[in-house]
């Protein structure tokens, strides 16, 4: 039978990436360690600031509500900008890139010339993507209990909520990835995966945010993949496994579609 | 069975014929040239032989295994040179081999000597390969495709970017794969390597084969020039078998000469022969050849087609009236 993954082709997927994917940890680590630190340097006071009204309600709750706890700082950076962009890196390049990129560049050919299957490949292309997602997300969940280990306030953590967290953010990114590797999957050139990944991550991140400050817009939310990453709520307890079940189907669903393409489709020759 | 066996195979994009019901085998233990052009087809063979590409009609076996069913395990013992071979430039050859020879799940047995032959020394191989001449990768792709020990190698233009030294060391594998009862299916457009190195030749135009031959029988095939200048009577040359196109001129006779020359040089024995030239049939001619009668075959046709068309219309026209 043949095998569902190949070894060689993850080491050398791993190989080739560990020098970005240690950058990119480092850099989540940085990031996740500064904010207990932001936390426990001016939470009081701009805990005072927020019982003065002065921050209108709707950017509240884009902050996450309650962004001068420590759950609500750690949600802060986990949602913003920054600590998205460092954590999808992966899933959407390394998606992009691990078929069509190879296939742009024309060493596709010499791999595919080996007794890998296609699916055996594609497979293994997304075990590596789960793989920097939980690389990444470890990196983030590392950071974070290393700035309230260095700032005094571990005990406003809980393991098996930073769990929570860290298995619904691998499972964001692992859609994330799932997506990009099966757009990656359909293309001869690198344009196209990395135009799609960035779109649903565009569309996706504005849908959350516009319903969260517009009421009238919270329907947007629901097809938003980053609705489905609630940390303030699992930091507080209120963790829902449904944002599990629709992330997995969304992987599920990508992976599925990958797996369909991938096998089926002529590769003609490189021009 | 042969090593290839290849069945009416198909390959159409949309209404663009790629390849055209192609029949052909290849024996186990040949070099076997597939001949033809830039966009005859000969890389969509290849591609729908390693299962890169799904066929429109038709089927093939490589070493007896179906190239839909078990793609897999025919690339497990198969080795492969793409043209135009892409490699991963961050990569050191050595790496870039090692790899290569773990995906392949079987040890780089022939790797030391293949690297010997093309004087790739372990100084280059830990290059990166950013830093690689042309040629030097085309070794690399060559080494890749065969350190393995592969039953069958197929060779998609092996020797682009070689220098002709290391054309020559490329010539001597080919020569020890053969020696050692491996096949080699070589696709190119180099007649006089593929006249040096190959056993048959397929020769495939606009995705048809249009010959299928051994390559000394192709190449005997071919109408050679003949020149003969002499003294005394006129030689006697009607009849004679292969040769037509005689001219007669002042104690010279130039004509063509196809297949056996030996009815020719018995009509020429008792000539008092001043000098006789015959060209060296080559499989360049011979390609030439074929592919001027072949082209000059599908414009008659069409012509044909056309005057027919015409013909109908005016018969139409005349219904009318």
């Amino acid at each position: 039978m043949t095998r569902l993954v190949s070894l060689p082709l993850l080491r050398r997927t791993w190989r080739a990436q560990r020098t970005r994917l240690a950058i990119v940890a480092l850099a989540l680590v940085i990031w996740s360690f500064l904010m207990p630190v932001i936390f426990a340097t001016f939470g009081r006071e701009f805990a005072v600031l927020l019982d003065t009204n002065i921050i209108p309600k709707p950017f509240l709750r884009l902050m996450g509500a309650d962004p001068f706890s420590l759950a609500g700082a750690v949600a802060l950076g986990w949602v913003h900008p920054i600590g998205i962009g460092l954590q999808v890196i992966f899933p959407l390049g390394v998606g992009a890139l691990a078929i069509a990129g190879e296939r742009q560049r024309g060493t596709l050919e010499v791999l595919l010339s080996r007794p890998v299957s296609r699916r055996a490949f594609y497979l293994t292309c997304l075990v590596a993507l789960v793989g920097f997602a939980a690389v990444t997300t470890l990196a983030a969940v590392a950071g974070t209990v290393l700035g309230a280990v260095a700032n005094g306030v571990t005990s406003d953590l809980d393991g098996s909520e930073l769990a929570f967290l860290g298995i619904n953010t691998v499972l964001l990114l692992a859609a994330f990835g799932a997506v990009s590797l099966a757009a990656s999957a359909s293309f001869d050139r690198l344009g196209p995966p990395l135009t799609i990944g960035i779109a649903v991550l565009i569309v996706g991140y504005l849908f959350e945010v516009l319903g969260t400050l517009w009421p009238d817009a919270a329907f947007l939310q629901r097809w938003s993949p980053f609705h489905y990453l609630r940390p303030l709520e699992i930091l507080s307890g209120r963790g829902d496994t449904t944002d599990l079940v629709v992330l997995a189907g969304i992987f599920l669903a990508a992976t599925a579609y990958g797996l369909w393409r991938f096998p089926r489709r002529d590769l003609a020759a490189p021009t | 069975m042969g090593a290839i066996d290849i069945r009416g195979l198909t390959k159409h994009y949309g209404r663009i014929r790629a390849l055209d019901d192609v029949s052909l085998e290849v024996r186990e233990g040949e070099v076997f040239g597939f001949l033809g052009p830039n966009g005859a087809g000969k890389s969509t063979l290849i591609r729908l032989l390693l299962g890169y590409l799904h066929p429109t009609a038709g089927g093939a076996s490589v070493l007896g295994l179906d190239v839909v069913r078990d793609s897999v395990a025919i690339r497990s013992r198969t080795g492969y040179l793409p043209g135009g071979i892409a490699l991963d430039d961050g990569l050191t050859g050595e790496r870039h081999l090692d790899d290569l020879a773990a995906l392949s799940g079987r040890p780089p047995v022939r790797r030391a000597s293949l690297c010997e032959r093309l004087e790739l020394t372990d100084r280059v191989l830990h290059r990166p390969i950013r830093d690689y001449s042309r040629g030097m990768r085309q070794k690399i792709g060559i080494v890749q495709a065969l350190q393995h020990d592969p039953e069958l190698a197929i060779l998609d233009e092996p020797s682009e970017g070689l220098d002709p030294l290391m054309q020559r060391a490329f010539y001597g594998i080919l020569d020890e794969l053969r020696a050692a009862g491996r096949t080699v299916f070589f696709s190119s457009h180099v007649l006089s390597e593929v006249e040096r190195v190959c056993d048959r030749v397929a020769i495939v135009r606009a995705g048809r084969l249009v010959a299928l031959d051994d390559v000394h029988a192709l190449v005997g095939r071919k109408r050679r020039h003949v020149t003969l200048l002499f003294e005394g009577p006129v030689p006697a040359l009607d009849g004679v078998a292969g040769l037509a196109d005689v001219v007669l001129a002042d104690g010279r006779v130039d004509a063509s000469l196809e297949g056996d020359p030996r009815p020719f040089l018995a009509a020429i024995a008792d000539v008092a022969v001043l000098d006789l030239v015959i060209e060296t049939a080559r499989l360049e001619d011979a390609f030439l050849e074929l592919y001027q009668g072949e082209a000059a075959a599908e414009d008659a046709a069409a012509e044909d087609a056309a005057a027919e068309d015409a013909a109908a219309g005016d018969a139409a026209a005349g219904g009318a009236r």
